[in-house]
């Protein structure tokens, strides 16, 4: 191998700032792509908008932007760059999915599945019934985030954020009959 | 319904106050309609996480093929750049010794990266595999460097030209220490193989998907 010419093509300043990066980076990747991904973004959207988000974190840290609340600042600036690029907006988050029913439930026993498909088919029905602003905060709780964070992506108050779960989970039970 | 119902999510979330939760804990020992009520919230939360893990599971599945670069090998890992670097010169050094037979089936021959490392990195013996790029994955990535070809005039369609023959993972705890191994932020290399086998360019990308192989926005 002819050593002499080996051109590292690496910008070092971008990962010098990387150890916290990375980390969030490894917890919330899949949160934001799943929030992503059930907002109706497809899934190569949702890759696009989650390294947009990553970099322009980068950025804002790089800048010496708040370290506070990044969970939400991510979570916002995702939210954001998914609302802005996708003005069709679709509910397809409640649409049938079999595929979805079976990867969920590919450890289950048949019995096991019959019921679960069942309460997957109601829960289907449910969400569908939910606000935007309902299904948007029970997405992101189910991100992890805490009810001030939520508030923050979303511009609600977090006594908003309380009632507005509530409201959801309250929605779901009544028309899930769980 | 009573006052407390109306809490029973914020307390499942640990939202409450201190004061708020003791109080709604011990209103919970009292009423069974509030104790049946958190129950099915919790089931109906943890159908909610099933139910959004299920469809964004058959979404990112459902993905149309992914395409396929003109890079021939994807190192997971994060920071120690050098590592990683040092890793790749072991191993150009073998696949001129045991260049990968073009149209062999898609069988994976098994390397002993272990061998291979530096002494720092032995204690690590997870294996590297190196597989011959199957026919379809050419011949795609043939016509894609074709196209690259196209687009860029500069020194690099050289050897985009030349289709990649191999294609290895080196599993990140092969590079890295036990506990160190850094998710999240891959490494691609682009690597220039000359006709005689040998490597001669070398060119690494942090890329922060691992899955995803677009190159990172500047």
């Amino acid at each position: 191998m002819s050593g002499d010419s080996v051109p590292l093509v690496l910008p070092l300043s971008r990962l010098a700032t990387g150890c916290e990066a990375t980390t969030l980076y490894r917890e919330l990747r899949k949160p934001l792509l799943r929030y992503l991904v059930c907002l109706g973004l497809s899934a190569d959207e949702a890759q696009d908008v989650v390294q947009d988000a990553f970099l322009s974190l980068h950025r804002h840290l790089d800048s010496g932007g708040s370290q506070e609340n990044i969970r939400s600042w991510l979570f916002r600036v995702a939210h954001n760059t998914a609302r802005n690029r996708q003005n069709r907006y679709e509910r397809r988050f409640a649409a049938p999915l079999e595929d979805a029913l079976a990867l969920a439930l590919n450890e289950a026993t048949p019995e096991h599945i019959f019921l679960e498909k069942e309460k997957f088919r109601r829960l289907r029905k449910a969400i569908r019934l939910l606000t935007e602003s309902e299904r948007e905060c029970l997405l992101l709780r189910a991100g992890g985030l805490r009810y001030r964070e939520i508030g923050e992506v979303l511009g609600l108050s977090t006594s908003t954020v309380g009632d507005t779960v509530e409201r959801a989970i309250r929605k779901l039970a009544e028309k899930c009959n769980v | 319904m009573c006052d407390f119902t109306e809490k029973l999510m914020a307390w499942v979330d640990k939202e409450l106050s201190d004061n708020d939760a003791a109080a709604m804990e011990r209103h919970l020992q009292s009423c069974p309609e509030c104790r049946d009520r958190l129950d099915t919230y919790r089931q109906l939360s943890g159908a909610f996480d099933r139910y959004c893990d299920a469809y964004s599971d058959a979404v990112t599945a459902s993905k149309p093929g992914r395409k396929l670069t003109r890079r021939v090998l994807t190192i997971s890992g994060g920071v120690a750049v050098a590592a990683a670097v040092a890793m790749f010169f072991l191993l150009a050094a073998r696949w001129r010794v045991e260049p990968a037979a073009p149209s062999a089936a898609p069988t994976p021959a098994v390397i002993d990266v272990a061998k291979t490392l530096p002494p720092a990195h032995a204690a690590q013996p997870a294996p590297a595999v190196i597989r011959p790029a199957a026919r379809i994955e050419r011949r795609k990535r043939a016509e894609q460097a074709k196209q690259a070809t196209a687009q860029r005039p500069s020194e690099e369609t050289s050897w985009l030209a030349s289709e990649p023959a191999v294609e290895i993972a080196i599993p990140a705890d092969a590079i890295f220490p036990p506990g160190a191994v850094p998710e999240g932020i891959g490494f691609t290399a682009d690597v220039m193989i000359a006709p005689d086998g040998s490597a001669q360019q070398v060119r690494l990308r942090p890329q922060l998907t691992e899955f995803e192989r677009r190159p990172t926005r500047p």
